[in-house]
């Protein structure tokens, strides 16, 4: 793999490495937290 | 009866009439109680969100906690939402705001070792050798960046972000936010001149 390293290239060669993501218990803590909100406001709007 | 809550995402579903809608539009559905409007806003934007994150946090678990304070703050702040910037700049300015404050409480950041990337089924055992290798190095050659240039990387690689938008996310002038841009562009280029 060889790279002509121009700006766009790096943010290329960032992006086809970089691949942390968040767990799934995060994905599920952030989810609950606005599904929760989302229905408050649903029954403040009833 | 209690309506179950069972996000697409965890569930392995797409909610499809949310997938065309622009982040605005789907911001406005959630202030008005769409809760499947934020999870296709949250499916869109977290991992790069969460790279960005996590490239500049070196504390075990500090990633987790700051990218779930930015959403809770994306949650919290629905009311007042205004879509006169791109969703994206407006969520990436919390995440620095963030990542900021935390640099400045931390007396001092243990010189710990980024996590492993996740290796992808999809290819080759040769060329994801040769991937984590180039991560690697890359990951290597970020954390040698000053701070606010790794920032202007970031912002740009995985927030997609122009100038104008890394200039506003991050407080500093146009010229400045270039300048960083530019700096960080040419040691990258300099620390993986093996690669090239």
């Amino acid at each position: 793999m060889t790279l002509d390293f121009d700006d766009w290239e790096l943010v290329r060669a960032w992006r086809a490495v970089a691949r942390e993501v968040p767990g799934v218990w995060l994905d599920c803590r952030v989810l609950g937290y606005a599904f929760r909100a989302a229905r408050r406001r649903l029954g403040d709007a009833q | 009866m209690e309506m179950v809550w069972q996000p697409a995402l965890v569930a392995g579903q797409v909610p499809q009439p949310a997938v065309s809608a622009d982040d605005a539009a789907l911001m406005a559905r959630y202030r008005d109680g769409d809760g499947h409007a934020f999870e296709t806003l949250y499916r869109r934007h977290r991992a790069p969100l969460y790279r960005f994150i996590a490239r500049q946090l070196r504390e075990p678990g500090a990633a987790d906690e700051v990218f779930q304070e930015v959403w809770m703050a994306v949650v919290k702040g629905r009311e007042r939402y205004q879509p006169t910037a791109r969703f994206v700049t407006f969520l990436f300015s919390i995440a620095h705001r963030r990542i900021a404050d935390r640099a400045r409480k931390a007396i001092r950041r243990a010189e710990a070792p980024m996590p492993d990337d996740a290796p992808d089924a999809g290819l080759s055992p040769a060329h994801l050798a040769e991937s984590a290798a180039l991560g690697a190095a890359l990951a290597a050659a970020l954390n040698t960046l000053a701070p606010e240039q790794r920032t202007a990387f970031l912002l740009r690689a995985e927030g997609e972000l122009t100038v104008e938008e890394i200039a506003a996310v991050t407080g500093v002038p146009f010229e400045t936010a270039k300048s960083r841009l530019k700096y960080a562009n040419r040691a990258l280029r300099e620390k993986l001149i093996a690669w090239k």
